[in-house]
């Protein structure tokens, strides 16, 4: 069992979040480093320098773009199928034969993705538990924190990182 | 318990649809075609996701109301079985829809592959199928 990464996005679908253990490879990389060779100079160091700035809020965009695409596509399916019937959490989780990817919104609109491996159980407990006592502790109550802005919060990177380190299928 | 199969061809399109239940909500037709379509996209998306090598498309898809389970043919063609939460067996379930399509669908000389499924024999197959499950 393996946790891949893990994506939050904001209500107004931008990526503020992302981290990678394990190893993951990420889909559009080598995409994005086609693009940029074929840039000109100049606009090639502003878009790296981007890309640093970056790399801890969406990885890469690409990726962070497919992976919200996706999840919402697949949100919108479920919630249509179920409409008029008691539904309350939606669209949970799906799986290939490679990974599983989990997902879990918050009443604000807050979302959360983790990937993992094909063979993980349910991590609905484990995203409620990320958000109830890690994103809200550490990001929603910091008064220094801007709402819907990419966290750069030590606090929550570390905590979220020992976790997630933590789980017994981290690795 | 099964709720619907849907069967989607190559390119997207659905070529076969029927309800067994009221366990999930009904659509128009204009929306399982935009349905179909959106789950052909996906299905492509989710296998280049992969964080390893190698991925297939989305197999497996878990609601709070159902699961949707999609088995690719080599062909192309996707199965979409949305069942109960609970359901166990779904493989064993699935290869018998599978020998069915192959016997009533593919067997019959009047079928032109890629377009909708009207066949009777189909239709009354699946329905024993599903009613074995069902009841």
């Amino acid at each position: 069992m393996t946790v891949y990464s893990i994506h939050i996005f904001n209500k107004k679908c931008e990526a503020i979040y992302f981290k990678q253990w394990n190893n993951a490879a990420t889909a559009g990389s080598n995409k994005t480093a086609a693009i940029a060779t074929n840039e000109p100079a100049s606009k090639q160091s502003e878009s790296a320098s981007d890309a640093t700035n970056n790399i801890d809020v969406d990885g890469d965009s690409e990726t962070a773009k497919l992976v919200y695409g996706v999840v919402f596509s697949l949100k919108n399916m479920v919630n249509k199928l179920s409409a008029g019937k008691n539904s309350t959490d939606g669209f949970l989780s799906y799986k290939t034969n490679a990974y599983k990817l989990h997902y879990f919104e918050s009443p604000a609109g807050l979302k959360i993705v983790l990937i993992t491996d094909a063979a993980s159980a349910s991590m609905l407990s484990v995203l409620r538990q990320i958000y109830s006592s890690i994103y809200v502790e550490n990001v929603v109550k910091n008064p220094l924190a801007k709402p819907n802005t990419p966290i750069k919060n030590e606090l929550f990177r570390g905590s979220l990182d020992k976790y997630i380190r933590g789980l017994q299928n981290f690795e | 318990m099964l709720h619907s199969l849907y069967i989607i061809n190559k390119a997207g399109g659905l070529i076969y649809l029927k309800n067994y239940t009221d366990g999930i909500a009904t659509l128009s037709s204009n929306e399982y075609l935009v349905l179909a379509g959106t789950f052909h996209s996906i299905h492509v998306i989710t296998s280049k996701l992969s964080p390893v090598p190698g991925s297939s498309g989305i197999e497996v898809l878990e609601a709070d109301l159902f699961k949707m389970f999609c088995i690719q043919t080599p062909t192309g063609t996707k199965f979409l079985l949305v069942t109960d939460p609970l359901q166990s067996n779904v493989d064993a379930i699935m290869r018998k829809i599978y020998e069915t399509y192959a016997d009533y669908v593919m067997k019959n000389p009047f079928y032109t592959p890629e377009m909708p499924i009207r066949a009777d024999l189909f239709d009354l197959n699946l329905n024993k199928i599903v009613k074995q499950i069902n009841s």
